[in-house]
């Protein structure tokens, strides 16, 4: 039986890689709805570009195919619009655009982000110093 | 990898992600499948030679089509139980969390009684004028108040319906057993106005307690599911 974890390649047993953390897994689940968002922030994407940019300015990867429940899922909130398009790729590709609800949700989401982790730097300030302080030991 | 054996094998993934789907609208089915299609496609075009493996490792990728298509009918079943007003799609949407979790459990059994509840209240009305002397709100013996169906008896008298007794404190739906006094019908022919106010107030409040515990319990299962391990055939390639 082979596993696939957050979209990674898969492996023989042996190869694995090391799977997260449940904390991890906690932590990035959390953003991922806003990331989606903010992908699709003022632009026109396809499943396959937002989840390129998700892998690429982000270490929140999942299996492709949930990618599409999410965006089905933000669509069904009306957070997302979307249109097929046939761009001349030879198949037509579902592109999607926020919403006004969507762009208001994620202007609280962001603001709510910011104020929320500038005080967890704060939090994990000390103990981020603390390390650079025993590095340069 | 010849071309058509590409299209075989996609095709293959696709008609199991179809074929799994069909408990939600075809249109809704269709527009899954033909975007995971369209993904699909612009990943094989990325490719210059797409082998068995690269096609197996790009169906991987996009995960097993029975879990992805449980995954949406889930969603898909979820979001409607949440906006119904049907007793039933609205229990069983509660039910897919009564089997995984005490809150889904304990949500299950308060909106089935909340509905048991009114459809005692819909029978009231409706048996009213066929057993007019043996239906009512009934003051029996030792303080029980029902709403329903009076056997008659003065001795060793059962009471069925809504039934609650002060002293002890009982509320249940059926009946609170025989007890021997006199039994008093406090409504005459305000039954119908009663267990119609009554009725409609206990389905009003399942309905939305239900819809309510859907969408929260299903948002939490959702964003539990994002990264779970999910094992995968890769079957669909060769």
């Amino acid at each position: 039986m082979l596993y696939m974890v957050f979209g990674t390649k898969t492996r023989s047993p042996d190869e694995r890689p090391e799977q997260p953390e449940p904390w991890e897994g906690q932590l990035r689940k959390g953003t991922l709805e806003m990331a989606i968002l903010a992908i699709l922030w003022k632009k026109r994407l396809y499943g396959l570009e937002v989840l390129r940019v998700l892998e690429s300015s982000s270490s929140l990867c999942i299996l492709e195919g949930t990618l599409y429940l999410i965006l089905n899922r933000l669509k069904a909130a009306s957070m997302v619009d979307s249109e097929w398009v046939d761009a001349g790729s030879g198949h037509p590709r579902k592109y999607y655009r926020l919403t006004p609800a969507g762009e208001e949700r994620l202007s609280k989401m962001a603001e709510f982000w910011s104020k929320f982790s500038a005080e967890l730097d704060e939090l994990i300030g000390p103990i981020s110093s603390r390390k650079e302080f025993t590095n340069a030991e | 990898m010849p071309s058509d054996s590409v299209d075989e094998a996609i095709d293959r993934y696709l008609e199991t992600l179809r074929k799994h789907c069909a408990r939600i609208s075809p249109v809704e089915a269709d527009e899954f499948v033909g975007e995971i299609r369209s993904h699909i496609m612009d990943r094989i075009s990325a490719e210059d030679n797409p082998t068995a493996e690269t096609l197996d490792a790009i169906l991987q990728r996009v995960g097993d089509p029975k879990l992805l298509a449980a995954r949406l009918v889930a969603q898909t079943e979820m979001r409607r139980a949440a906006r119904s007003v049907s007793p039933w799609t609205i229990l069983r949407g509660i039910l897919r969390f009564a089997t995984k979790g005490v809150a889904g459990a304990v949500s299950f059994v308060i909106t089935a009684a909340a509905y048991g509840c009114a459809a005692v209240c819909a029978l009231v009305i409706v048996l009213k004028p066929v057993l007019p002397h043996r239906i009512g709100l009934w003051l029996g013996p030792a303080h029980t108040l029902t709403l329903g169906y009076w056997d008659g008896e003065i001795v060793n008298s059962q009471l069925y319906g809504i039934s609650m007794r002060y002293d002890p404190v009982n509320f249940v739906i059926g009946t609170l057993g025989p007890a021997s006094g006199p039994v008093r019908d406090l409504a005459g022919s305000h039954i119908y106005v009663i267990a119609a106010l009554t009725g409609g107030a206990f389905f009003a409040v399942a309905t939305l307690f239900g819809r309510w515990v859907i969408t929260k319990l299903s948002l939490r299962k959702f964003r539990g599911s994002l990264s779970t391990a999910t094992p995968v055939n890769p079957r669909y390639a060769r």
